[in-house]
C-alpha cells in the first residue's frame, strides 16, 4: 500500500500547487465518503453540498501541510468535520436560544434493551436532519466524532451540562422519529 | 467506557460506516467556479463568503459613542460609559468595489430616543414563543444595566483604546464629543447600501467581552451573536439596532437594500456547433456573456458558433442601474463526438477494458478505484484490468468498483472523460 501512499502525497503536492485537475481528482476520490459527513451536520443536502465545498476550499489551501504521516482520508475528514462544527458554532447562540423555549419534561434516560439496531444510512441521515441544529450537532460530535462532553463543551463554547442535556434530548427525539417511521 | 452509548447510536454509526454517495459532477463544477474566484448565483454559502470576503469594504468602520443614561428629568449621571465601534462588512464577492463612505459621528447624527431601544421594529410575524423569549432576554439585559457604574472616569480609559485602533479622523471626532454629553441614548445613523441577497456581517469592536449583545435587524429577525451575518433578500430600508447589556443605549444603523437582478439563460443548438442563447434574466439593465474562452458579448441574446463539440462553460453576468449584479453559469454540452463503452459487470478474473466508439479519437487511459476512492489499478497502454487487487489477489465476488476513463489527444491534453461502475459477478 505504500505506492498508494506515495501517490496520495504526490496528489497532495499537485493540489497544493493549484493543479485544478489534481484537485478535481482529490475531490472525486473523497466526495462519496465526505458528503455523508456533511449530510449528518446539515439540515438538507443543499447545505451539505455547501459545507463540503467550503471544507474542500480549506483542504486545498492547507494541503501543503499534509505530511503523509496519517492517512489522507483522516486528514481530510478532520477538516470536513471541523468546518461543519465551526459553521454550527457561529450560529450557536441562535440555536441554543431557540431551543431553550422548547418545553421538554426532564424524564430520566430510559434504559435501552439489548436488541440490535439495523438502520439504513438514508434513514439515519433523514432522522438526523429532522433534529434541531443544536441537538444534531451535539449528537454528531458525541456519537460519530466520539468526542466527550467536555470536548464538545470546549469546542462549541457551551457548558458540559448543556451538551449532556442536548445529547439526551437528541437521542429521545431520534428514537421518536425512527419509531414514528417504524424503522426502529 | 462512554456513557449512554447504546444500541441506537451503535446502529446509527454502523449504518454510515461504509456509506458512500455517487459522485455528482455538478458539485465539482460549482466548486471549480469558486476556486476560480468567479461567482455564481447558486454559491451563497455563508462560510465561503466569510472566508473570501471578510476584507471587503473594511473602510466602513465607524465610531459609536454611547452615553450613560439615567432619569433624564433629574439629569443625574452624565458621561460616556462605553465607546465602541461597530462596522459592517458587506460580504459579497460579486462586487469587490471599494468602500462605502460612512458618516462618522456627527452632531446631526445624534438624536434622542425615549422609547425602548429594542422592541420597536419587531414585526408581528415574530412567532410568539420566540418573541417571549426575546422579551425575557431584553428584561434580563435591562436588569443588568441597573447595576452598572456610570461614571465619567470611564471616558479616558476608553478613549485611549479607541484612539489606538481607529484612524486619526475618528479620533478627532471622539475628542470633540468628550464634553459632558446628553443624558439620553445616542442614535447613530449611517446608511450602508447593499444589494439584495448579499451577506453582510455586523462587527463589533472595543466592546468589553462580558457584554451581551442583542441585535434587531428591523425585519423581525434577531440575534444574540457577537458578530452575526445576515442576508437581506427584500429591497428596502432596515433599521438595525444593537443593544448591549452594559448600557441602555441603542446603537443603530440603517441598511439600504437595493434591488438585485436575476441572471438566467437558456440555449439551443440550431445547427452543428451554432448555439443561440436566450437571456431570461429579470430586472437587469446590462448583460455580460463569457461564452467561449475567447468570446465575450454584451448582446442581450448572442449567437455563437463553436468549432468543437464537448462541454462548454458559459457565464452570464447581469447588472442593474443600482450596480447590483447576479451571475449564472452552466456547462452546455454539445453532441459528444465519442462514447465510452465498458461492461457494467465482469466475472471474477475476467478482463475489463473500456473502449471508445471512435478508436482514433484519442488515447484512452483508465483507472479503477474501490468504493472508498482508493486507486486499485491504473491502465497501461491498451491493456485490460484483470480484476486483481493491488496485492495480486482477485477482487471479491459482489464487490463493486468505479472506473474513470480519460481520453488524451496526441499532445497529451485531456479531451474527454467518463466514469462508471463495474461489479464483480458472484
Amino acid at each position: 500500500m505504500s505506492s498508494e501512499k506515495s501517490e496520495f502525497i504526490e496528489l497532495a503536492r499537485l493540489c497544493a500547487s493549484g493543479d485544478r485537475k489534481a484537485q478535481e481528482r482529490l475531490y472525486r476520490l473523497f466526495y462519496g465518503r465526505m458528503l455523508p459527513v456533511c449530510l449528518r451536520y446539515a439540515k438538507d443536502s443543499e447545505l451539505a453540498k455547501d459545507l463540503l465545498q467550503d471544507a474542500f476550499i480549506k483542504v486545498f489551501s492547507k494541503i501543503k501541510s499534509y505530511d503523509g504521516v496519517g492517512s489522507l482520508e483522516g486528514w481530510i475528514r478532520r477538516i470536513v468535520v471541523n468546518n461543519a462544527i465551526d459553521e454550527f458554532r457561529k450560529k450557536k447562540n441562535d440555536f441554543f436560544l431557540m431551543e431553550s423555549i422548547e418545553n421538554f419534561s426532564e424524564t430520566e434516560e430510559e434504559e435501552d434493551d439489548d436488541k440490535e439496531v439495523k438502520l439504513k444510512a438514508s434513514q439515519v441521515i433523514e432522522a438526523l436532519q429532522e433534529l434541531t441544529p443544536a441537538y444534531r450537532a451535539v449528537f454528531n460530535m458525541f456519537v460519530f466524532e466520539e468526542m466527550t462532553h467536555a470536548e464538545i463543551a470546549e469546542k462549541v463554547g457551551i457548558s458540559v451540562g448543556t451538551s449532556k442535556s442536548n445529547l439526551s434530548k437528541a437521542k429521545r427525539n431520534l428514537k421518536n422519529i425512527l419509531l414514528r417511521d417504524q424503522r426502529f | 467506557m462512554r456513557e449512554n452509548f447504546n444500541n441506537l447510536e451503535k446502529g446509527m454509526k454502523e449504518s454510515l460506516n461504509d456509506f458512500e454517495l455517487p459522485f455528482d459532477s455538478k458539485h465539482w463544477e460549482e466548486l471549480e467556479m469558486r476556486l476560480e474566484g468567479k461567482s455564481a448565483s447558486s454559491l451563497s454559502t455563508m462560510a465561503a463568503a466569510v472566508v473570501t470576503a471578510l476584507i471587503l469594504m473594511s473602510g466602513i468602520t465607524y465610531v459609536l459613542v454611547t452615553a450613560a443614561i439615567n432619569d433624564s428629568t433629574q439629569g443625574i449621571s452624565k458621561g460616556i460609559e462605553d465607546r465602541s465601534n461597530f462596522s459592517l462588512n458587506a460580504l459579497d464577492y460579486n462586487d469587490m468595489s471599494g468602500e462605502i463612505p460612512l458618516v462618522l459621528l456627527d452632531d446631526n447624527d445624534v438624536s434622542v430616543d425615549e422609547s425602548h431601544p429594542f422592541i420597536e421594529g419587531a414585526d408581528k410575524d415574530v412567532n410568539n414563543s420566540n418573541k417571549d423569549n426575546l422579551i425575557a432576554e431584553v428584561q434580563s439585559i435591562v436588569q443588568e444595566n441597573k447595576t452598572l457604574p456610570k461614571t465619567v472616569s470611564v471616558i479616558e480609559k476608553h478613549s485611549v483604546e479607541v484612539k489606538n485602533q481607529l484612524e486619526e479622523k475618528s479620533t478627532e471626532k471622539i475628542e470633540k464629543n468628550e464634553a459632558p454629553i446628553n443624558t439620553a441614548p445616542f442614535i447613530i445613523s449611517s446608511a450602508v447600501e447593499i444589494c439584495a441577497g448579499e451577506k453582510i456581517e455586523f462587527k463589533t469592536e472595543n466592546i468589553s467581552e462580558a457584554a451581551r449583545f442583542l441585535w434587531n435587524f428591523g425585519n423581525a429577525d434577531f440575534s444574540t451573536e457577537t458578530n452575526p451575518v445576515r442576508t437581506f433578500n427584500e429591497p428596502g430600508e432596515y433599521n438595525v439596532t444593537l443593544i448591549l447589556s452594559k448600557s441602555t443605549e441603542k446603537i443603530e444603523s440603517k441598511i439600504i437594500v437595493l434591488p438585485k437582478p436575476e441572471a438566467k439563460f437558456a440555449w439551443n443548438e440550431r445547427s452543428k456547433g451554432q448555439v443561440k442563447f436566450s437571456n431570461l434574466s429579470e430586472k437587469a439593465d446590462a448583460s455580460y456573456w463569457q461564452i467561449d474562452d475567447e468570446f465575450t458579448s454584451t448582446d442581450i441574446n448572442p449567437t455563437f458558433e463553436y468549432s468543437k463539440a464537448g462541454k462548454k462553460l458559459v457565464t452570464l453576468k447581469v447588472e442593474n442601474g443600482f450596480g447590483c449584479s447576479d451571475s449564472s453559469f452552466r456547462y452546455i454540452k454539445l453532441d459528444e463526438p465519442v462514447e465510452v463503452s465498458a461492461p457494467s459487470a465482469i466475472a471474477q478474473a475476467e478482463n475489463f477494458l473500456p473502449s471508445l466508439s471512435d478508436p482514433n479519437y484519442g488515447q484512452l487511459m483508465f483507472t479503477i478505484h474501490n468504493m472508498k476512492g482508493q486507486l486499485i489499478y491504473e491502465s497501461e497502454e491498451g491493456k485490460p484490468w484483470k480484476g486483481t487487487m493491488p496485492d495480486g489477489t482477485y477482487a471479491a465476488p459482489d464487490s463493486e468498483f468505479a472506473w474513470l476513463v480519460l481520453v488524451k489527444n496526441n499532445s497529451g491534453k485531456e479531451i474527454y472523460s467518463d466514469s462508471g461502475k463495474v461489479k464483480i459477478l458472484p
